[in-house]
């Protein structure tokens, strides 16, 4: 019995881990990449705090990684190239969901979803001109038909603007 | 997206063919070409999530009981910055996936003012049964294809226009022209 017990906790663990392992697995990938790291955000404890209190936009459950002089990479102007290192990084539940780019703005937006548990998780990673971010939020339905339908404007909305 | 011609298609896909439409490599290879492209990737999971938020008035409602049948909407669209970033072979090669039996062209549209095409294609199951729709719109400087997998009428595609990224169509009266998006 005790057994049993510890078996659902393990897995109700898994489950809760497995949105940090996404969104941890997309920065390393960003940062091996690229060969750069995350910007240090300070207060980013408070930002998360607040986001539990208030849920704007419809997203709790916030995590944010920033990158920062991703131009310094030859291969960061490649588009062809940031599309493959996305695609790598799907998977593990992650499901690609919405590509936009933009060449014009160098520009490119990625959500992915992850529906697989009670509550929809999305990753959002938007690259700009020299810098990125990666956002993952646990979504309300509102904050997913928006997504659908804005893909970058909802990226902003939830502070994907890494060149701000 | 802005561009005038329009269209939209539609093929049915049999149960046993409710899969995402394969995109030759040439047709994928255009969004390294693309000026502006968005590609939407939609498996049943995620439409029935977003059916349960629209709202149950006006055109949400129709919206979501057409997403209730299906179980798939795919759309690839492309804006080039100038004409001719994609040739007519581009396209055709992913025409001729729908040559193959049981997908029969409910629409085709040429337009030599706006030098645009749009085809849609349906197939259905021996008993009728649409499987799905796929629709091509081919203007000078866009290219948008849609794949909608499941069970669905061509009249109700219209129900899903201006959504996912999905043009809004209008299969009345021959009038195959894109309009602006809600």
């Amino acid at each position: 019995m005790n057994a049993r017990f510890l078996a659902v906790l393990l897995v109700a663990a898994a489950a809760g881990l497995a949105g940090d392992w996404d969104f941890d697995h997309v920065v390393k990938a960003i940062e091996s990449h690229y060969g750069v790291k995350r910007t240090h955000m300070p207060f980013m404890g408070v930002a998360n705090f607040a986001l539990k209190m208030k849920h704007p936009g419809g997203a709790s459950e916030f995590q944010l990684a920033v990158f920062q002089n991703l131009d310094s990479s030859p291969a960061y102007r490649d588009l062809a190239d940031r599309d493959r290192l996305m695609q790598a990084v799907a998977g593990h539940g992650l499901h690609p969901m919405i590509t936009a780019r933009s060449r014009r703005d160098a520009q490119s937006t990625y959500i992915f979803a992850d529906n697989s548990g009670k509550s929809t998780r999305l990753l959002i990673a938007t690259f700009q001109r020299d810098g990125a971010t990666v956002i993952e939020v646990k979504a309300d339905g509102n904050t997913l038909l928006r997504a659908l339908a804005d893909p970058e404007g909802t990226a902003k909305s939830l502070g994907a603007d890494a060149d701000e | 997206m802005r561009l005038g011609i329009a269209v939209l298609a539609a093929a049915a896909l049999a149960p046993m063919c409710a899969q995402e439409m394969r995109l030759p490599a040439n047709l994928e290879a255009l969004s390294a070409k693309a000026e502006e492209s968005v590609d939407v990737t939609l498996d049943g999971s995620m439409l029935r999530l977003a059916a349960k938020w629209l709202p149950d008035t006006g055109e949400d409602a129709k919206a979501k009981k057409v997403l209730a049948g299906l179980e798939g909407i795919y759309v690839r669209s492309y804006q080039f910055a100038a004409e001719d970033e994609y040739t007519k072979a581009d396209v055709d090669a992913f025409r001729s996936q729908f040559q193959a039996p049981g997908w029969s062209r409910i629409v085709g549209a040429r337009s030599k003012r706006h030098g645009g095409d749009a085809d849609v294609y349906i197939k259905a199951d021996a008993n009728g049964t649409i499987g799905g729709i796929v629709v091509i719109a081919a203007e000078p400087r866009e290219l948008t294809v849609v794949n909608v997998v499941g069970k669905l009428d061509p009249a109700q595609l219209s129900d899903l226009g201006g959504r996912f990224h999905i043009p809004i169509l209008d299969l009345t009266s021959c009038n195959y022209w894109r309009r602006d998006s809600k």
